[in-house]
């Protein structure tokens, strides 16, 4: 997953560093050399999303952002209890999304919607948001699972 | 109240649209139905953004909308055809064409999942330009211009421009860095967003283009009212807002062109507007291949056209 | 129950959620949720768990904030980081603080060009941040600088909040920027008093490295020459037209990484430095999600508005007004984000101040500076959070600890301004 959220990052970079070389040539030769793409915009937008949808299960167990401002006191039992809890939580937060992009599937199926420039069919992009977040659900539970086993058996 | 409508669009709460058109539209409502709806308004897209306005009010994260078709490509294909050069001689005229069309039942299915209660188009869209005047095809080609939909897209690569898409309310930025260097509006857009402080061209090309909006309200949220209060809203729904809506942008237009003049700045009148042989080729061409492609799709696009045409000749 | 009283309730419930070790994003986007559901709906709740990412994450604004993470961490592979601080050690021989000056600075000369408060807190902090604790920072003073720094550039053209508050307000852009210039400066200087205040009377906050002569400085400069090459060129070409700000955050991360591939990166640190951006922007996103689905909710409370609308029918005199309003803009600072409480708060309380006899550029600053203060007031402050993204083993605690003088640095920027609003309309 986080091999394809990877890739995406570089392509983001190269697209933004084609779209301004290919501009300055441009410029440098009064429209003589025109290598400009189209839908420069899009492709990075899009790579974004999905960058970071694909980046988020192999997050989500990690590193996230706690205020441990009054809570030094707290048992590791409990502590750990508590982050399987919230990882239960974002894994709850995972598989509402996929449901809904799911349901976008749907509906833009029947309109026929495409993106703006590059007029992809919002099809495929609902799709893989889909996916993506319905992966970051079942790792959540996994890790869940996990978090709270590991509370249960520390004393 | 009995029913609170929360109504979310793009606008500033200081932009005409806001101030003289929706909130006119809620104090409507609200008298009509003696404060039985409270009209709660949204603006500068604080509930929803842009692309995702129509969407929104389908899902009942906010009740009504005033948003941009073609802010969702492809989903209002005959909707757009209002937008194609030569049809729309200003904001009231193009309102016109595109309630009559609605109100024939032509455009239907393009709306089935929302209520839309008025439709309408602002005035003539055009360049406005930093540094270079265009005052011919030619001095199009190669620069970037902000577009607002894939069909003005289409008109401007034809002219060999680069179309760069964004939203309206980030194009002074990208001017003012040189990153475009024109943006495609009507004079309301140009005043509400500024960009007279930056461009210092203007070309009319009369017909050019124009954009088509939709006032929409969710769906259940309207079969929901009460008879009394749904005729309320019919009432305040149709050929007569419509026609608000368009007045509201010609006033609009004219105060922003008026901005223009005060500034000193170089407005370019292309003689006979598209039928100007240096614009029309290219025009007539962009149209052609907009209705095929909706024929190619299985969409009526000529017989909606033709139709339009016809309204273009009786709506004043 | 009221709109607005549900809306309390929730922010009471994710204040609640936060201090019992609740990840910060889960705790925004589980209270929006709910209270989303709570004064509207629920099945439209579950439609601003999609929608909202969606748009935050298809918004081209964003994209900068991965690719400068890219190079904050190519620039740290390449060691061109902690030459850049054994350079900046040098030069400043054994003057105490001399690199939290120069954190301080490059952070708001680097948010002032990207735009990106986020953006530069976390690319600079990858830079800054390990090579400050190596020579012997405290924490505090280290993260305290590099998440204040970060919003120094918001006063200094381009300024997307300056810029918004303009259009609705129907200012001019152009004057709003000019306008910004002086007050982004002053806070730069106001910034530095503070750290030099802060080393004189804790000393134990900064190590003082060696004295150095003034030869041995100008060969330190070198150090400085690959990260400040490329800090030029990215400035040079921002201004020049060639790319926008967006779009030099990927030049950035190419130019460090053409830098790093030339010293030897091998294939093994080039994963390491992807992995390690891909693991940062998530974090980050996931809190931009969440902070997404919460504004949304308080949006549809009215919060911002009624206490707004409170405010002005109280009758109160100008001077008191206007504190008044900077008031609540701390307040509402410390849970929401900067930009929404612009969009709803500006246009109620506009015609307020200005009907007072408050210039509207000048309030403008005033109030731009207000409202980004909660970037970094707790309890939710982003770029607090996103420092402690970048170094986890910090405690919040010294976070918040070492922003704080930097905070009331910006009370006293306030009330210059406020006595002295020339320092905003000098320069019209
Ligand atoms: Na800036
Ligand atoms: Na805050």
């Amino acid at each position: 997953m986080h091999m394809v959220a990877g890739v995406l990052l570089i392509v983001m970079a190269v697209t933004v560093l084609i779209e301004v070389v290919t501009r300055a040539l441009f410029g440098m030769t009064d429209g003589g050399l025109d290598l400009t793409i189209r839908g420069g915009v899009e492709i990075v937008s899009y790579s974004l999303l999905f960058m970071v949808l694909f980046a988020l299960p192999y997050s989500v167990s990690r590193g996230q952002v706690i205020v441990d401002l009054f809570t030094e006191n707290m048992s590791e039992r409990l502590k750990m209890l508590l982050a399987g809890i919230y990882t239960l939580g974002f894994s709850f937060l995972g598989f509402a999304m996929a449901t809904r992009f799911y349901e976008s599937v749907e509906r833009v199926a029947m309109t026929g919607e495409t993106t703006q420039d590059l007029l992809i069919p919002l099809t495929y992009i609902y799709a893989i948001s889909a996916f993506a977040t319905f992966m970051l659900g079942l790792r959540g539970l996994f890790v869940a699972i996990d978090e709270i086993g590991k509370g249960l058996k520390t004393s | 109240a009995d029913v609170t409508l929360r109504l979310g669009h793009l606008w500033p709460s200081v932009a005409g649209i806001h101030k003289d058109l929706l909130a006119k539209w809620g104090e409507k409502v609200e008298a009509d139905s003696e404060g039985r709806i409270s009209v709660e308004i949204y603006p500068s897209s604080t509930l929803a953004k842009p692309p995702a306005q129509y969407e929104s009010v389908k899902t009942g994260i906010m009740d009504a909308t005033m948003t941009i078709q073609g802010y969702s490509a492809n989903r209002f294909p005959l909707t757009q055809i209002v937008e194609l050069p030569g049809l729309a001689k200003n904001g009231k005229h193009g309102s016109c064409i595109l309630q009559g069309l609605y109100d024939e039942g032509l455009l239907a299915d393009e709306y089935a999942d929302t209520h839309p209660l008025f439709l309408m188009t602002h005035g003539p869209g055009l360049i406005h330009t930093a540094d270079k005047a265009v005052k011919v095809p030619a001095d199009l080609a190669g620069l970037r211009i902000r577009r607002p939909t894939t069909v003005v897209a289409k008109l401007l690569e034809d002219f060999g421009a680069q179309p760069v898409g964004m939203p309206a309310p980030a194009s002074y930025q990208s001017m003012q860095r040189g990153v475009i260097d024109g943006v495609a509006l009507p004079w309301e857009g140009a005043l509400a967003f500024r960009l007279n402080e930056l461009a210092k061209h203007h070309t009319e090309v009369g017909g050019l283009y124009t954009l088509s909006f939709v006032v929409a309200m969710n769906k259940s949220v309207y079969d929901g009212l009460p008879d009394d209060l749904k005729k309320i809203i019919d009432a305040n729904s149709g050929k007569e807002w419509s026609e608000k809506g368009g007045a509201v942008f010609d006033a609009l237009d004219v105060k922003g062109r008026k901005q223009a003049e005060e500034a000193g700045h170089e407005i370019i009148e292309i003689e006979g507007g598209i039928d100007n042989p240096d614009w029309k080729p290219a025009l007539t061409g962009a149209t052609e291949a907009y209705i095929k492609e909706l024929e190619d799709k299985g969409l009526p696009g000529q017989k909606v056209y033709d139709r339009a045409l016809e309204l273009a000749q009786s709506c004043r | 129950m009221s709109a607005s009283v549900i809306g309390y309730i929730c922010i009471a419930g994710m204040l609640a959620l936060i201090a019992v070790r609740c990840p910060v994003s889960l705790a925004m986007a589980a209270t929006g949720f709910v209270g989303f559901g709570l004064i509207v709906a629920f099945p439209p709740a579950f439609s601003i768990l999609d929608t909202g990412p969606f748009e935050t994450l298809t918004n081209f604004d964003f994209s900068p904030i991965p690719m400068f993470i890219l190079m904050g961490v190519f620039a740290s592979k390449a060691k061109m980081s902690a030459e850049l601080f054994s350079g900046a050690r040098t030069l400043f021989g054994g003057w105490r603080g001399g690199m939290a000056l120069a954190a301080v600075t490059s952070c708001g000369v680097f948010s002032a060009i990207s735009g990106s408060s986020l953006a530069t807190a976390a690319s600079m902090a990858r830079v800054a941040l390990p090579e400050m604790r190596k020579r012997g920072y405290a924490s505090s003073l280290a993260t305290g600088t590099l998440a204040a720094g970060g919003t120094l550039g918001i006063m200094i053209p381009p300024s997307i909040a300056l810029l918004l508050y303009a259009l609705i307000t129907e200012q001019s852009v152009g004057q709003m920027f000019i306008a910004g210039i002086m007050p982004g400066i002053l806070g730069l200087i106001l910034y530095c008093v503070a750290i030099a205040i802060l080393v004189a009377v804790r000393p134990n906050l900064a190590t003082p490295g060696d004295p150095t002569t003034l030869k041995e400085k100008i060969v330190g400069l070198k150090g400085l020459a690959p990260f400040g090459g490329i800090f030029a060129f990215i400035i040079g070409g921002i201004y020049g037209g060639f790319f926008t700000p967006t779009e030099a955050a990927a030049v950035g991360a190419a130019g460090t990484f053409l830098i790093a591939l030339v010293r030897g990166l091998s294939l093994v640190q080039f994963r390491e430095a992807i992995e390690e951006t891909l693991f940062l922007s998530a974090m980050i996103f996931f809190m931009i999600i969440g902070a997404e689905i919460f504004g949304t909710f308080l949006t549809v409370s009215r919060i911002s508005f009624t206490l707004v609308e409170f405010v002005g029918s109280l009758g109160l005199p100008p001077y008191a007004i206007l504190l008044a309003v900077l008031l609540l803009y701390m307040l509402l600072g410390c849970v929401m984000d900067s930009i929404a409480m612009l969009l709803l708060t500006v246009p109620v309380v506009f015609p307020i101040v200005t009907a007072a006899g408050f210039d509207p550029i000048w309030f403008g600053v005033i109030s731009v500076i207000t409202v980004e203060l909660g970037l970094i007031t707790p309890p939710v402050g982003m770029n607090v959070f996103v420092i402690k993204t970048v170094a986890p083993e910090v405690p919040i605690r010294e976070i918040f600890k070492g922003v704080f003088p930097f905070v009331l640095s910006d009370m006293v920027r306030l009330g210059l301004l406020i006595l002295f609003p020339w320092l905003a309309l000098g320069l019209l």
